[in-house]
């Protein structure tokens, strides 16, 4: 996983909680790096123990932590230079979303060895999108989740997102329903 | 060029242009529409400018085809990277991407990512250059934590050469502070050695010599309280004061003094808020007024000083203010930052002229912050100060307490209040032996003295039963606290008290944990001695 994501969570925590808090996640997680380089690849293992203990000292469980992490996660990126990217690659939820795989297959391509996850996005005849993740790790779909809704926010748009298929139940991927109900969707 | 050809054309160069036989625009590509909607009917080289290789007409254009050129957009910055492809139809086909030079460029065209065709790598430079951004605002990142860790190492250094300064002038000072009564003590001392000296000259050497002890004593007190408030090891001992009453005994404590020096000391206890007992520490706060009104007293040389209590209740909780007003010779405003600063006094020479540690109001802060309050300090040079001692504690619950007169305790004992008793001394200096046995027995006791813990114990045989132990704790052989361990376990049950010069509150507590029921302090006055001896003293 990309420095940026441990970056990025940590940044929550700090902001959210303080420093101390993070000190006492990175100590119960037994990471050792006090900074994350955010072009630099660390092993998937230390982002789930930084997520899990984060859980932990929240007091939330570990789902809920990495849906608000995705929440976070649109915050962190749209302030980071990858927000222009973002915003070019669409001016709203509707645009954006089914620009989001050719996002990460830009990323991808041009970072020979960064593992990107693949989305598919598919319209509803009620105006819904139908959004689709694939991706080699396990155990992310509740970050997808809070992705999905902190998309919506960047926009000012009021989505409603629930999950359809859960790979964690199952299923051969998750499956996610964005909806419109400001449009009657 | 027909619908399929050209939509081939859109769909492998979405910013291509399409050029007639005549040189005018004819169609453009659905991202480049984006960028210049009004192209189409108008002629190419009037909108662009082929810049490498220079060319400036049609016919130079199309002998370059299949060469890469570099095309401006005219009016803009923009630039196109991209052939020119000839039809058979004669008409020209401009295939182009955006040429992305920086970071700056990328984002100065009105489209996204989804305006590149997907083959188009300039997209993927697109991502690298922002790649890059993100790398230097990661390093920027990185250098500032550096640097923030070299600010705080750097204030750490400062901090602790500054604690370490302090320490040496605290040092010094204390040196300083203890050589010059321990001076005078030794000199006197030495005075008294000549036996040809008179009577009066001898008393009033004696009297020096006494004065500077009782000042020695002070001062080490004072360093003592200082150094346990500082490590945080000073008790706070709560039970229900009624702050007026302690105010009172202060006020009459202090009184003689300034009555003697002429000076009116008053009190006022503003409200009934001030009667309403509360939980917190009485002899902390008398420690703090004492020293802040006597402090009041010591340098006012005409007119008087006032206390005034007031308090606030807020719900359970109440905040108590006793401010303390005189007529003294205030503080210069240089010095009133470093005030409550050990061995910080206006002026030496008052220090002299007054007497006093220069460790009262470093104390009285410390003590003012255990009791969760503070002390601050208003003054004027030549028109006197105002001292605000504030602190806020739980209201105890009691039942609001009435004036009442606090009598003064009897500050000395009369002779024979030991009538009868028997007491065993432990201690090995002889000289302590004879001050000690000799105080006690002019007293009216019955005085035995052992030299050591061992033939201390030794005498507990079973019949052995005095009414009292005074045990000193530092003694060769087996110290005072095994001794009382061991004359414990032989039976006896009564009253072991340890007297000894080491202030420690671990020794304390070993004391007592081997049976002893009280802890005293070397050197200890007659008073003092003889109110332990009848179970009248509160040890430490």
């Amino acid at each position: 996983m990309l420095g940026m994501v441990n970056h990025a969570l940590q940044e929550m925590v700090t902001e959210r909680h303080g420093a101390t808090a993070w000190d006492v996640i990175r100590a119960d997680a037994g990471v050792d790096d006090r900074i994350f380089v955010v072009m630099k690849q660390y092993p998937d293992e230390v982002t789930y123990k930084l997520a899990g203990a984060t859980a932990k000292a929240l007091g939330v469980s570990v789902p809920d932590a990495l849906r608000a992490f995705g929440q976070f996660w649109i915050v962190y990126a749209e302030r980071q230079p990858w927000g222009k990217v973002m915003h070019s690659m669409g001016k709203s939820v509707r645009e954006l979303l089914p620009a989001l795989n050719a996002l990460h297959a830009r990323i991808a391509l041009a970072f020979p060895g960064v593992d990107m996850p693949q989305f598919r996005a598919e319209p509803n005849a009620d105006g819904s999108l139908q959004v689709h993740y694939f991706s080699s790790r396990p155990g992310l779909g509740p970050f997808v989740h809070g992705a999905l809704e902190g998309i919506g926010a960047m926009y000012g748009e009021v989505v409603e997102v629930s999950q359809l298929e859960d790979r964690a139940a199952g299923a051969p991927h998750d499956v996610f329903l964005v909806k419109f109900p400001e449009v009657g969707s | 060029m027909n619908d399929e050809s050209l939509s081939i054309i859109q769909t492998l160069f979405p910013f291509h242009v399409l050029v007639g036989v005549d040189g005018g625009i004819v169609h453009i590509g659905k991202s480049m529409a984006k960028v210049m909607p009004d192209a189409v009917g108008t002629p190419f080289l009037e909108r662009f400018e082929v810049q490498r290789p220079r060319l400036s007409t049609m016919d130079e254009v199309r002998a370059r085809c299949d060469e890469l050129v570099l095309v401006g957009i005219r009016g803009t910055k923009l630039q196109l990277r991209g052939q020119f492809m000839q039809l058979p139809s004669g008409e020209m086909v401009f295939a182009c991407a955006p040429r992305i030079v920086d970071q700056t460029s990328v984002w100065s065209w009105p489209v996204g990512i989804p305006d590149f065709a997907p083959h188009d790598g300039s997209a993927d430079y697109a991502m690298v250059i922002e790649a890059t951004n993100m790398q230097l605002n990661d390093l920027e990142r990185l250098v500032n934590t550096l640097q923030e860790k070299e600010r705080a190492e750097r204030e750490l250094r400062r901090v602790a050469e500054e604690a370490n300064r302090t320490k040496t002038n605290f040092l010094a000072n204390i040196s300083h502070e203890i050589r010059t009564p321990m001076t005078a003590i030794l000199g006197y001392a030495e005075l008294l050695r000549d036996p040809s000296i008179d009577p009066t000259e001898r008393t009033d050497y004696v009297e020096t010599i006494r004065r500077n002890g009782d000042h020695l004593l002070a001062i080490i007190n004072d360093i003592l309280d200082l150094s346990k408030v500082e490590a945080g090891r000073f008790d706070i001992d709560m039970s229900d004061v009624v702050v007026p009453d302690v105010v009172r005994d202060v006020v009459r404590l202090l009184n003689v003094r300034a009555i003697s020096q002429g000076v009116t000391l008053t009190h006022v206890i503003e409200g009934d808020a001030p009667r309403i007992p509360i939980r917190s520490d009485p002899v902390r706060i008398r420690q703090v007024l004492l020293n802040i009104v006597g402090n009041a007293v010591k340098f006012t040389e005409q007119g008087g000083v006032r206390v005034v209590v007031s308090a606030v209740p807020r719900g359970s909780r109440m905040e108590t203010v006793v401010s303390v007003h005189d007529t003294g010779c205030g503080i210069p405003p240089e010095i009133l930052p470093t005030l409550f600063e050990p061995f910080c006094q206006s002026d030496n020479s008052y220090t002299r002229r007054h007497g006093g540690t220069g460790l009262g109001l470093a104390i009285s802060k410390r003590l003012a912050t255990l009791l969760g309050g503070r002390i601050e300090v208003a003054s004027e040079p030549r028109r006197g100060s105002v001292f605000t001692f504030m602190f806020e504690s739980d209201v105890s619950g009691a039942a609001p307490a009435h004036p009442s007169e606090v009598e003064m305790p009897a500050s000395r004992a009369p002779r024979g209040v030991l009538d009868g008793k028997h007491i065993l001394l432990v201690e090995d200096s002889i000289d302590s032996q004879r001050i000690l046995s000799a105080l006690m027995s002019l007293a009216g006791a019955r005085v035995d003295v052992a030299s050591d813990g061992l033939s201390a114990v030794g005498r507990f045989d079973g019949t052995y039963c005095p009414d009292l132990v005074i045990m000193d704790v530092q003694m060769p052989g087996i110290d005072g606290i095994e001794a009382t361990s061991r004359i414990r376990s032989r039976g006896f049950g009564g009253r072991i008290v340890a007297l000894t010069a080491a202030a420690l509150s671990q020794d304390r507590e070993r004391a007592l944990k081997a049976g002893c029921e009280g802890f005293y302090l070397k050197p200890i006055s007659r008073a003092d001695l003889l109110a332990i001896c009848v179970g009248d003293a509160g040890s430490l």
